[in-house]
């Protein structure tokens, strides 16, 4: 080779080396090892000063790496929880903050410009404004925001080595703004908004009629299929109106109807609580665990924060400022996701079908809504997304002449961090409650205690509804959810010191059919809560172990209530001598789904087998291939056929594609069938290998879903209809009970632990112990002497000196 | 050969930028050595000290970052990330070895 060519060829080696490739980081820097991936500190507490500090702030670190932050006014303290949260969990607060509001791509590149132009088109960014406006308008809040970012930026000031994840995407980090905070809020409140099923109903419409959608999923079942967070007195009469075909006249327009990110309806909770009558220590005691999607490092960081105003322990979003559940010396709180719908869609008229002049409640046709220019800055070259803004909301969509309007109460502005920290000092359950009449969103089943008394509130902007209003899409004059009306604080469902001894809540519906008010129809199935009622129930006196004990609970109610109608509508003599051994094993299951137990494996494959076998002929909806109806309507359709085969429940258990009437003794077969062939192609003829570790695979994935960076697989029990709700990547990601009164005990999990660098010894810390069910016991420390006495270690971060 | 080109190499490795290596590779061919064979004994010095480090410096943090970009980039074992960073640099010090000795060849004869 000449001259020529080995200097081109150097100079394309450089140029390859120095560019990054698809998803594959630019290898020069990131081998680099003076400064590439070879370079990492891990962290440690350690005294320092700080710029913007009026008085010392000590933190002690507890022997589970938890930190507790005592400062001598709030200022200080939120700088403090800033800097901290920053050094422990920069990246995530990152990316959490930008997942919604539309900046992914600026972090992650091409791959998040779908997400993007979602999220701008949602109207994300305005409500992150008007949000982020909102807090910065409110004396309080500021002075918590402008504390904890000066602590946040002064962080990355000081950063040497960026975050292992950083360095792989090729970015810096960059000084954080208010955006962050009001950011991860929409993030979150996004995330909990799953109970819309609109856009999916309407989808459904295009294929089945409104009355078949109707009896599949309805409003509400016989009640021996239904429980309610707020139980229903005898002889109750339904008090609002019901959903019929006739209500449902309307028929969108649009025929290709978008597929839009949304959340999972299942992101939820259990809380629970049992007052002094149903306790063993004399007074209240309160569970909680949180069920979202699984991930390390963990969404929550726990911490403890004293300055002289409170003194309060619990987990908070590593973005935002304080703590959003947990505890002090007199009340407690925890919250389950409310799940009712408040994202509805409607379908606009334009007038021509290159006008963006729209048909508006009156029927005239008014100005073009207004248009704003957003732009993503995608890593790679900008983008320009046109946000068209009506009166009901932004189109999401355009279809000639009309257009998809979505209307969220999360649009909308409010301050739930003033109402968090107004609970860090309430002294009573009935205040803490009372706080919550200001929450908007999202809608949380809040369980509140002192010592003596016990009380939940559906907080939240519950959306005023005529019946079925927000079941299909409907055109914005049939509405009353667009005009912002909700439900007065007063009238929303609520409990307080009930004669049950105990209040609880896992997601199910709120209200039954008595409710002086339309709360929608898509909740969870009611198992978790079932369970926890009839444990509740079936003991008289509960402990802070025993709620441990029931927060475990690995036992299946959906396996209950829907395997013996599978065993008894299964034609055994179709089966082969191996397929019949598998099944004496299901028949002696005592439906706790354990992690090295195989009948679980064995039910759910059936069951999802005959699930598809009822449904797949009925419709095709590519955007939710695995639309089923919920579990209890299944449960009540088998009941409905087995009794009689001729019951109008059997027209689901035909195949359309087929000829012949299918029975539901062959549906059901032909399902036990397809389970055990696809057991055996999954994990070989030796059904002892068919563990439900296996076939449900436990992990926690990175924030970014970067492979290697998360747990591996882990051993664990219960499943997604257990209280311990386990789907494999999704389940309870922080767990905490505790015993009130004189002297308080607590206990908490928080898989991950604090320390969120991938590359720490400490990134999986209890990921093990939470896995096996364990937790720890709390140290919640009265005063900083205390906890001088008791702590691992004790930093000081001391005022800056003026240059 | 190996040696020397070790000890410089950790130097720069050290202290300055991944494209440093290009540069100095570049002007030893240039300058002092301009063989095949030579330009094979630089680049494995390269390689091997770049692997060293690496493994001393993974060493600090725990095996982990091995074990965490090792599966990153779907690696069947933790330690061909040491092998991986070493022929990244190995190619690089060879090609540009390989460069500057072709411009001393050239400054050769133009003397001549």
């Amino acid at each position: 080779m000449n001259r020529l060519a080995w200097t081109v060829a150097l100079l394309i080696w450089l140029f390859a080396m120095a560019r990054p490739w698809g998803a594959l980081p630019a290898l020069g820097p990131l081998f680099d090892l003076k400064s590439g991936i070879w370079q990492h500190h891990d962290f440690k507490w350690q005294s320092r000063s700080l710029k913007g500090l009026r008085q010392p702030v000590f933190i002690a670190i507890d022997r589970n790496d938890v930190p507790h932050f005592f400062a001598q006014n709030e200022s200080d303290l939120y700088l403090a929880q800033g800097f901290a949260a920053a050094s422990l969990r920069l990246f995530q607060m990152d990316l959490s903050s930008r997942s919604t509001t539309g900046r992914i791509s600026e972090l992650v590149g091409a791959k998040g410009l779908g997400l993007d132009r979602f999220f701008i088109q949602f109207g994300m960014r305005e409500a992150e404004l008007a949000q982020r406006e909102l807090l910065m308008s409110d004396s309080v809040t500021r002075d918590m925001i402008e504390s904890y970012l000066s602590g946040v930026n002064q962080y990355i000031d000081q950063l040497v080595e960026f975050p292992i994840e950083y360095k792989l995407l090729g970015q810096r980090p960059q000084r954080m703004t208010p955006a962050m905070v009001s950011g991860m809020a929409k993030a979150m409140t996004y995330a909990l908004s799953g109970g819309s099923q609109d856009l999916v109903m309407s989808h459904l419409a295009q294929q089945i009629s409104v009355e078949k959608i109707l009896d599949l999923f309805p409003e509400f079942l016989p009640s021996e299929f239904e429980d309610f967070v707020i139980p229903e007195g005898p002889g109750v009469s339904r008090r609002h109106g019901i959903e019929r075909p006739d209500l449902f006249s309307f028929h969108t327009h649009l025929r290709n109807l978008p597929a839009v990110p949304r959340p999972p309806s299942f992101n939820g909770s259990n809380n629970w609580a049992v007052s002094p009558q149903k306790s063993k220590t004399g007074h209240s005691i309160l569970a909680n665990d949180t069920h979202l999607g699984l991930s390390l490092p963990n969404v929550w960081l726990e911490m403890q924060l004293s300055c002289p105003s409170f003194n309060v322990y619990g987990v908070g979003f590593p973005a935002i400022p304080g703590i959003v559940n947990g505890f002090n010396r007199d009340v407690a709180w925890g919250p389950t996701n409310g799940t009712t719908n408040v994202l509805n869609h409607y379908e606009i008229e334009f007038e021509s079908e290159t006008s963006w002049r729209y048909r508006d409640l009156r029927g005239q046709w008014t100005d073009s809504p207004s248009v704003r220019e957003e732009l993503i800055s995608a890593r790679g070259g900008a983008q320009v997304v046109e946000v068209h803004r009506t009166i009901w909301g932004p189109v999401l969509y355009r279809e000639g002449k009309f257009g998809l309007v979505a209307r969220w109460t999360g649009h909308d502005p409010s301050n739930e961090l003033k109402v968090l920290r107004q609970l860090y000092s309430q002294k009573t359950a009935r205040r803490c409650l009372d706080e919550f009449a200001n929450w908007q969103v999202p809608i949380q089943n809040f369980i509140c205690v002192d010592a003596d008394h016990i009380g939940l509130v559906h907080a939240g902007h519950v959306p005023e509804r005529k019946v079925g209003e927000g079941r299909f899409i409907s055109p914005p004059e049939q509405t009353l959810h667009e005009l912002g009306v909700y439900l007065p604080a007063a009238l929303r469902p609520s409990l307080y010191d009930p004669n049950v001894g105990y209040v609880r809540s896992a997601n199910q519906r709120v209200w039954g059919p008595s409710a002086p008010h339309d709360m929608g129809w898509s909740y969870e199935d009611p198992f978790r809560g079932r369970r926890i009622r009839n444990r509740l129930e079936a003991q008289e006196k509960w402990s802070g172990e025993d709620m441990m004990d029931l927060q475990n609970d690995d036992y299946s109610l959906e396996a209950e209530t829907i395997l013996p109608a599978l065993l008894k509508a299964l034609d055994v003599k179709a089966l082969t001598s191996d397929q019949i051994h598998q099944l004496e094993d299901l028949k002696k299951w005592d439906f706790h789904v354990r992690a090295d137990s195989v009948p679980p494996t064995l039910y759910k494959a059936w069951y999802r087998q005959l699930k598809k076998r009822l449904f797949e002929d009925e419709w095709s909806l590519p955007e939710s291939p695995r639309l089923t109806p919920k579990d209890m309507r299944i449960a009540l359709l088998l009941q409905n056929v087995l009794r009689d085969p001729h019951h109008p429940d059997s027209f689901w258990v035909d195949d359309k594609r087929t000829p012949e009437i299918e029975n539901l003794m062959q549906v059901v077969t032909s399902s036990w069938i397809g389970a055990w062939q696809e057991l055996v192609v999954q994990f070989g003829d030796d059904s002892s290998a068919w563990q439900w570790q296996r076939y449900n695979q436990t992990q926690l994935s990175h924030v970014a879903k970067l492979p290697g960076f998360g747990s591996g697989i882990l051993s664990m029990s219960g499943a997604s209809d257990s209280v311990r709700g386990n789907r494999g990547w999704h389940g309870a990601v922080y767990k905490f009970v505790i015993e009130m009164g004189p002297k308080i005990r607590a206990w908490m999990q928080v898989p991950g632990g604090a320390d969120g660098d991938p590359l720490s010894p400490h990134y999986e810390r209890f990921v093990k112990e939470w896995a096996k069910g364990e937790m720890h016991e709390v140290e919640f420390y009265h005063d900083l002497t205390e906890a001088r006495a008791r702590a691992v270690k004790v930093v000081e971060l001391t005022p800056m000196e003026a240059p | 050969m190996i040696f020397f080109a070790m000890i410089v190499f950790a130097l720069v490795l050290l202290v300055a930028p991944w494209w440093m290596t290009a540069l100095v590779a570049f002007l030893m061919g240039l300058w002092w050595s301009g063989t095949w064979r030579q330009s094979l004994q630089v680049s494995l010095g390269a390689g091997l000290v770049t692997g060293a480090l690496a493994f001393v410096a993974d060493g600090r943090s725990h095996g982990l970052i091995s074990q965490r970009i090792g599966a990153l980039f779907q690696l069947p074992s933790a330690n061909l990330l040491f092998l991986f960073a070493a022929i990244l640099v190995f190619v690089q010090v060879f090609l540009a070895h390989r460069a500057g000795a072709s411009w001393r060849c050239r400054s050769a004869k133009l003397t001549r």
